[in-house]
């Protein structure tokens, strides 16, 4: 059984927590990534889960075995490094069968545990060269391979793509998501990239200055994000964020008022947290696709404008109301059409906005209301 | 403007550049020119051109015994490199990855010790080895000069281990190996480049050490080469063209290791400053 449980888990550098009590199960067979901004502690969590860094506190479990004080090749894990960190000096079967030479494994089963992971990855021909005659993406295939030929319970990836260029990026997603079916081994991956993290994950794991703000499958997670924290870190470009005062906390609805727009009534989604009172300040979030087409329509003086070919950017300034937080300037809000759109910087648009697309933030950040699927 | 100040700047490098390499050459052409000289013409005309190539002289060095003294220079280099790479290359290993200050506390140590000359050290270094009843015995030069090469090797290597990629030895930790595996199997194999320049430095101040030798080494048949070139030169009269030779003999080896691994003994240098 190839399960991860981490309980409490806490790792200090000097006077920096870098892990605050992390609690965290991951079941057999799951593929979970790990986002976060720069510093929030998810290498740290993942090197703490491979051995590399020994936790102050807290017990770490793979499958039933108490791991958080073994050596990292006891574990029973192999990682896939950022930098590949292949032995230059070692050919790629010479790399990949290192591990199995340590644990003095015989030569022909080293040999056919290399030939079954290369062969999985398509690198058969590559056996025999060094890796610096490897491009990015095979050298990534190897060290891929190399964690295979241990046959680990828990694959770890720490940032694997992120030296690839754009295209191969997409496509050694793609393929690691077919490695894991393959596989249907337990796989543990940080990244900063949301698209990878949307796209390939069954439960993504946000984390915040040390700390796991929430758990959830990808869709659950934009779609229902427990804090503005997380609704501002899925989501490209991110969340329009408006600041607005409760006019109503009524009979399971809340009334929030924003200078320049109609007042904005959302059902009480979620009763826990501060007690929510008339003239309390909240913040308001909507998605900026799902600005475009909707119930009342506003002016926005274009500054930016973004043609990606299947989608518009536009960033600019609404003529009635101001943002307060985002991607675009302060004030300035982004819209997203899903599709070609003629505009042009310094023009001046009309843009639908649905009034139940709004999320409601409390003043601790906490979402209180979920906006309606559009 | 700019351009000629770039050009005088130019031009005032080259010339000290010349001039100092000139400073160099210079000796060393004197001394292959001078080992083709006869006794004679050496007297008559001490810095004309050999009249032919005469390679008594080098027969005169060589009958002195510098194939044995060259064997033991040989051997002492080999053996004292061989120590000083292996006790340096760990030591800085350890230094670097020791967690905390106390690694760099260590090494400030390690390079204040190089600052100790060796005139400094000549006699309690005899006595010990006098004590130790090793005078006379490669040993008694091998141990000296690999803890006074140490030092340097270490600051060689520290600053090796300082850029090595942290991932590699991850990497092996995960695949199964020890510290000292790592260090073995990954570290050291792809140390090369810092091996070769430690190497060589040392080499070259091992070959070419002579007041530490002159002192421990009085028996002819341990005599390193700078000493044994010694017996070239009487009480009363001195042959220079053999003493020439014999420098020749010697310094060619040297010559040949430089030629060949420049850029390792330029990096040797030019790491220290990292």
């Amino acid at each position: 059984m190839s399960t991860v449980e981490i309980s409490g888990l806490v790792k200090n550098f000097g006077a920096f927590q870098a892990l605050k009590s992390i609690d965290l199960s991951i079941g057999d067979g799951e593929f979970v990534v790990m986002v976060g901004p720069s510093g929030c502690g998810k290498s740290t969590l993942l090197r703490a889960i491979a051995g590399l860094e020994m936790p102050d506190d807290g017990m770490i479990m793979v499958g039933d075995r108490d791991v958080t004080f073994e050596e990292p090749a006891d574990r029973g894990v192999a990682m896939v490094f950022q930098n590949y960190a292949l032995y230059p000096h070692m050919t790629v079967a010479g790399n990949m069968g290192f591990g199995l030479k340590m644990a003095g494994i015989a030569k022909d089963a080293i040999a056919d545990a290399v030939q079954r992971a290369s062969d999985i990855l398509s690198i058969g021909d590559h056996l025999h060269k060094q890796p610096k005659a490897l491009s990015g993406g095979q050298k990534q295939r190897v060290a891929i391979g190399r964690a295979i030929t241990r046959q680990p319970k828990v694959f770890l990836f720490d940032e694997p793509l992120s030296n690839l260029d754009a295209a191969l990026r997409t496509r050694m997603r793609v393929e690691l998501g077919r490695l894991h079916n393959e596989l249907n081994a337990t796989m543990i991956y940080v990244t900063h990239d949301q698209t990878e993290a949307m796209t390939m994950a069954d439960r993504i794991v946000v984390l915040s200055s040390g700390a796991i703000e929430q758990v959830g499958s990808p869709r659950d997670l934009y779609n229902r994000p427990g804090n503005l924290f997380v609704a501002g870190f899925l989501g490209s470009p991110k969340m329009n964020v408006l600041q607005a005062t409760l006019v109503s906390a009524t009979d399971g609805e809340l009334t929030a008022s924003v200078a320049g727009l109609p007042d904005i009534t959302r059902p009480l989604d979620v009763t826990e947290g501060r007690e929510l009172a008339v003239g309390d300040k909240v913040l308001l979030g909507i998605r900026p696709e799902a600005l475009g087409e909707g119930d009342i329509s506003f002016n926005l003086k274009a500054r930016v404008v973004e043609n990606l070919g299947r989608e518009t950017l536009i960033y600019g300034t609404p003529e009635n109301f101001r943002s307060c937080d985002g991607d675009a300037e302060d004030g300035d809000i982004v819209v997203q059409y899903p599709r070609q759109y003629d505009a042009a910087a310094g023009q001046t648009l009309t843009v639908g906005m649905p009034l139940d697309a709004f999320y409601i933030f409390d003043s601790d950040g906490r979402t209180r209301s979920f906006a309606a699927a559009h | 403007m700019e351009q000629r100040r770039f050009k005088a700047t130019s031009l005032v490098l080259y010339g000290f550049t010349g001039l100092w390499s000139l400073m160099v050459l210079i000796p060393i052409a004197y001394m292959i020119m001078a080992a083709f000289k006869t006794k004679r013409s050496m007297f008559i005309d001490p810095i004309g051109w050999p009249d032919a190539l005469n390679w008594e002289s080098f027969e005169r060095a060589w009958g002195v015994g510098v194939g044995g003294f060259m064997i033991n220079s040989v051997l002492v280099t080999f053996l004292s490199v061989v120590v000083i790479v292996i006790f340096s290359g760990m030591a800085a290993y350890a230094l670097t990855r020791m967690p905390g200050r106390s690694g760099q506390i260590i090494y400030l140590l390690i390079v204040a010790g190089f600052a100790i000359p060796v005139q400094a050290v000549l006699v309690p270094v005899f006595q010990i080895m006098s004590g130790a009843g090793f005078l006379n015995s490669r040993l008694a030069l091998v141990l000296p000069y690999a803890a006074y090469g140490i030092p340097f090797t270490v600051i060689l290597f520290y600053a090796f281990f300082l850029d090595f990629p942290r991932e590699l030895e991850e990497a092996a930790r995960l695949d199964g190996c020890t510290r000292f595996q790592t260090f073995l199997r990954v570290i050291l194999p792809l140390s090369g480049p810092a091996i070769a320049s430690a190497a060589i430095f040392q080499s070259v101040f091992i070959w070419n050490e002579f007041i530490l030798a002159l002192l421990i080494l009085t028996k002819p048949a341990f005599k390193t080469l700078p000493v044994g070139i010694l017996e070239l030169q009487g009480e009363f009269t001195s042959d220079w063209p053999a003493v020439m030779a014999g420098l020749t003999l010697a310094t060619l080896p040297l010559l040949l290791i430089f030629v060949l691994a420049q850029k390792y003994f330029v990096r040797s240098l030019a790491g220290l400053g990292k």
